[in-house]
């Protein structure tokens, strides 16, 4: 139980936001419009949502051994939270080497809302359906 | 913290800046500029108050931008 009633039969974050319907669809459309962007792989934006809630507390996502690829993305999602001012240039680079710009930009952006939505859920005391 | 921007503008002869960085990814960051107008619009939290907290938030996070 949250301190705010779901106004949706789930108890996740957009169903919180149901009670602002037009944010509720934005926002679900801006999340969806981030997984549906094949510039990341959905599995390393995966790993990187489990990693930012890991941060905030969440289950430990136990990696298996990761890909240069991942283990970049990975580090993002690891200084995204408490840590972005000591993401480097180098981080970047890396980030631009593997998946080009328009994949940093939308990792980048990934991160930062996982983080947004790991923070809400904790506000919010609401446990993210997976 | 760099001080440059670390990724090129997306839009020749523009300056790199949070809009024409993150044009890299078009319909990511068009349905960001969705949320974040509804954000702005109408609700029970004034737009004065929406900013003050902008700001604050800004500050404690140490952002330049």
């Amino acid at each position: 139980m949250g301190w705010i009633e779901s106004r949706d039969a789930g108890s996740d974050l957009a169903g919180v936001l149901g009670h602002r319907p037009e944010l509720q669809a934005k926002y679900q459309a801006f999340m969806g419009a981030i997984e549906a962007d094949e510039a990341v792989p959905a599995d390393i934006l995966r790993l990187c949502k489990a990693r930012v809630e890991f941060v905030h507390g969440g289950e430990d996502p136990k990696h298996r051994d990761l890909t240069d690829a991942e283990a970049c993305a990975v580090k993002i999602a690891d200084l995204m939270p408490h840590g972005y001012h000591s993401i480097e240039d180098a981080d970047v680079t890396a980030l631009v080497t593997h998946f080009g710009e328009r994949g940093a930009v939308n990792l980048l952006t990934a991160t930062s809302f996982y983080d947004v939505s790991a923070r809400l859920n904790k506000v919010f005391e609401i446990k993210e359906q997976s | 913290m760099s001080t440059q921007p670390r990724i090129d503008s997306a839009i020749p002869g523009e300056v790199a800046n949070f809009g024409t960085v993150t044009a890299h990814s078009p319909e990511v960051i068009a349905r960001f500029f969705d949320l974040y107008a509804e954000f702005w619009q109408d609700g029970e939290v004034s737009a004065e108050l929406k900013e003050l907290t902008r700001i604050r938030n800004a500050r404690v996070t140490d952002c330049g931008y």
